[in-house]
C-alpha cells in the first residue's frame, strides 16, 4: 500500500551463502528468502539494489545452477556497510563504485552446488505457496488503505464500550463519513476488523507451518514439489 | 469404534490402501463426490470405514407442506428453545431464505446474524437494508473461533446446510456438467447411471458393484426413484446427509449446539414428496426471498454458488468418533476404523 511510494527499481531479494558470499537463489519476496534461510545453514537474506545491466542475470538466475555469482559490496572503508554481518553478507571490494554489485563465482564447491540446487527447489515451492497465501489474504483486502485502517480501527473498537453508548471520536468520525448511525458503524467495523485479523492470523500460522514443512524436504523427487503445493491449497481451504 | 465422520487426504489422493479392494472401490466414489464419507441412512449397506448412522431414514411421511411453511415451522420451533440463535448468513439463496424466515417470526434480540465481508459482497443490498439496521452481527471467523473452544459459546448455531440435499444438488450439477440437463429428466436405470459414472471417471470395473449398492438402498427409499434427478436426490438425501452436518460439527467443541436449518422433519417430508422442477432447483426459494425483499434483480440474476469461506484456513480435525471425540489429523489411522465385514467387500467376494 503506502510502501508503493518507496519501491525502487532493480531491488532483489537473494539468499546468500555466508562463507562464500555466493548467491544461492533469488526471489521477488524477502519473506520467501527468510524462510529459506531457516532451512539452509549459514545463509542469509540480502535485499540489494543491483545495477540494471544485471537484470537479465538476476531474472534467469534460478533457471540455471551452473551460472554462479557472488554478491559484492564496496565495504566499510567508505562507510557504506559493515561486512560479514547479518544484512551485510557480501564480499568486500573496496574499489567498487556502487554499494552492491555481483561478480562471477570462480571456484564453485560441490557443497555450494548442492545448497544452490536445494535452495532453488525450495524457493519454487515456497514462492508458489506464498502466492496462494496472498490469494487467500486477498479475500480480506477491501481498500488501498487497509494496512493502516485495520490496526487503527482494531484499537478504536477495543476502546469503545457499546453497552455504555461510548464510541471513540475515531469511530464517530468514521460513522459520519460512512453515513451510518454510530451503533451500526461500530458493528460493521468490528465485523470487518475481526474477520480480517482472524483470517490474517490463521494465514500467518499456516505460513510458519509451510516453512517448517518445506524446509524438512529436499524435493529431489519433482512430483513431491507439486504434491506439497497441492497440500498447501488443501490446508488453506480446509484447515485439515 | 465407529465414526460419525472422517476426511482423509491420503485416502483421496494416494494409493496406499490399494491392497484393500473394497477401499479402492470406495475411493472411486470421490469421482462423483469430493467428500465421500457416505452413510446409508437406511442401514441396508455398509462401507469400509465403520460409520455410525446418526440420522436414520424417515419411515413414515405426512402431508407435504410448502417450503415457506416448512421454514416458518422450523423458526417457531427454534424460537421456543429460548436460546440465543446464531444464524449463519453467507448471502446465498439458502441462508437468505433461512434468515428471512427468522426475520418474520423471531424476536430481533434472540438473533445474532453471523456473516463476513464475503456475505456482504454476495448480497449487499440485503445486508444494508435488512440486517445492519436491525440485528446484532458477528464476524463468521470470530464465531468459528468461539465454537471451536469449549465453554466459550452459549446458544445454538443455525446453519443453512441440508437445503441442497432436499432438492438433489449438488450432484445434479455434476450430471448436468457431464451429460447435459436433459439427463436429469431421463429414467433412472442401470444404463443411464452407468453413463453418468463413466462420464465422471469411475473405473469401468467398479461400476457394476456401485450400481448394485445404490439399487439395494433404493428399494428402501421413501420416494420412488424414477428419474436421474431422483437418483441425485437419493445420493444427497440418503448417503450425503450425515456428511453435510458433520463438516461444521467437526469444527465445534460441542456439536450438539449445531442445528442445520433445513433438516427438520417438515423439510424432509416435503422433500420426499416433491414431484420436481429440474430446470431451477432453487426457484421456489428465490420466490420466497422476492416476496420479502421485493428485490427483482436478485430474483432474476442470483445463481447458486458455493459459499464456504467460513472454513478457509480454519484448523480442523480429520474426523469425529461416534462419541463425538475429535480425531486430530496427525492421529488418524484409517485402518483403525476398517470394517472388514462391509457390503462392498462382500459383493466383491461374491
Amino acid at each position: 500500500m503506502l510502501d508503493t511510494f518507496s519501491k525502487k527499481a532493480n531491488i532483489s531479494s537473494m539468499l546468500v551463502d555466508q562463507q562464500t558470499f555466493g548467491i544461492l537463489t533469488v526471489s521477488v519476496s524477502p519473506a520467501v528468502i527468510n524462510a529459506l534461510a531457516e532451512g539452509i545453514p549459514n545463509s542469509s537474506l540480502m535485499v540489494a539494489q543491483l545495477p540494471g545491466k544485471h537484470n537479465e542475470i538476476i531474472r534467469n538466475y534460478n533457471r540455471s545452477s551452473t551460472n554462479n555469482y557472488i554478491l559484492t559490496t564496496s565495504g566499510s572503508e567508505k562507510g557504506y556497510a559493515i561486512p560479514s554481518a547479518e544484512l551485510s553478507v557480501a564480499k568486500v571490494v573496496p574499489e567498487q563504485e556502487i554499494i552492491f554489485d555481483i561478480e562471477k563465482m570462480d571456484n564453485v564447491t560441490e557443497q555450494f552446488n548442492v545448497s544452490r540446487q536445494l535452495a532453488n527447489r525450495r524457493q519454487h515451492v515456497l514462492a508458489s505457496i506464498e502466492t496462494k497465501l496472498e490469494r487467500y489474504a486477498g479475500r480480506v483486502v477491501h481498500s488501498t488503505v487497509d494496512d493502516v485502517f485495520i490496526p487503527y480501527m482494531t484499537t478504536e473498537i477495543d476502546k469503545c464500550i457499546p453497552e455504555n453508548n461510548y464510541y471513540t471520536p475515531g469511530l464517530e468520525a468514521w460513522a459520519i463519513s460512512a453515513g451510518l448511525p454510530v451503533k451500526q458503524a461500530y458493528q460493521e467495523c468490528k465485523m470487518v476488523v475481526s474477520s480480517t485479523n482472524i483470517t490474517i492470523m490463521r494465514l500467518h500460522a499456516y505460513w510458519k507451518w509451510f516453512i517448517s514443512h518445506v524446509n524438512s524436504l529436499d524435493f529431489s523427487d519433482q512430483s513431491l514439489m507439486q504434491e506439497t503445493i497441492a497440500l498447501a491449497e488443501f490446508k488453506l481451504r480446509s484447515g485439515m | 469404534m465407529k465414526l460419525n465422520y472422517v476426511f482423509s487426504t491420503e485416502l483421496k489422493h494416494s494409493n496406499i490402501y490399494d491392497d484393500y479392494k473394497d477401499i479402492t472401490l470406495f475411493r472411486s466414489l470421490f469421482n462423483i463426490d469430493a467428500d465421500a464419507f457416505l452413510v446409508d441412512r437406511t442401514d441396508t449397506i455398509s462401507f469400509p470405514f465403520s460409520e455410525n448412522n446418526i440420522f436414520p431414514m424417515l419411515t413414515t411421511t405426512t402431508t407435504p407442506l410448502s417450503w415457506q411453511e416448512c421454514a416458518d415451522n422450523r423458526v417457531k420451533e427454534l424460537v421456543k428453545t429460548g436460546e440465543k440463535l446464531y444464524v449463519m448468513w453467507s448471502g446465498g439463496i439458502d441462508s437468505t431464505l433461512m434468515l428471512i424466515s427468522f426475520m418474520k417470526h423471531a424476536p430481533n434480540d434472540q438473533i445474532v446474524v453471523v456473516l463476513n465481508q464475503d456475505s456482504v459482497k454476495e448480497y449487499p443490498r440485503f445486508y444494508k437494508t435488512n440486517i445492519l439496521p436491525s440485528y446484532q452481527i458477528l464476524a463468521t471467523e470470530e464465531l468459528m473461533l468461539l465454537v471451536g473452544q469449549s465453554n466459550l459459546f452459549n446458544g445454538l448455531l443455525i446453519s443453512a446446510e441440508h437445503a441442497d440435499q432436499l432438492v438433489g444438488s449438488p450432484i445434479s450439477d455434476l450430471v448436468v456438467k457431464k451429460l447435459g440437463r436433459t439427463m436429469l429428466g431421463l429414467p433412472y436405470n442401470d444404463e443411464n447411471f452407468e453413463k453418468f459414472l463413466l462420464s465422471a471417471g469411475v473405473p469401468i470395473y467398479h461400476i457394476d458393484i456401485l450400481i448394485n449398492i445404490y439399487n439395494m438402498t433404493i428399494e428402501k427409499s421413501p420416494r420412488p426413484i424414477k428419474t436421474m434427478w431422483d437418483l441425485c436426490w437419493w445420493h444427497g438425501f440418503n448417503f450425503k446427509w450425515q456428511t453435510i452436518a458433520m463438516k461444521l460439527a467437526v469444527r465445534m467443541a460441542d456439536p450438539t449446539k449445531l442445528i442445520t436449518f433445513y433438516s427438520s422433519n417438515d423439510f424432509q417430508n416435503t422433500s420426499i414428496q416433491q414431484t420436481g422442477n429440474v430446470l431451477n432447483l432453487k426457484s421456489e426459494f428465490k420466490e420466497i426471498i422476492l416476496d420479502y425483499t421485493l428485490d427483482g434483480n436478485y430474483w432474476k440474476t442470483k445463481e447458486k454458488f458455493a459459499s464456504s469461506t467460513l472454513y478457509y484456513s480454519l484448523s480442523s480435525p480429520a474426523g469425529l468418533t461416534e462419541k463425538w471425540d475429535r480425531i486430530p489429523v496427525r492421529d488418524l489411522n484409517l485402518i483403525d476404523y476398517y470394517n472388514a465385514d462391509n457390503t462392498l467387500r462382500r459383493l466383491i467376494n461374491a
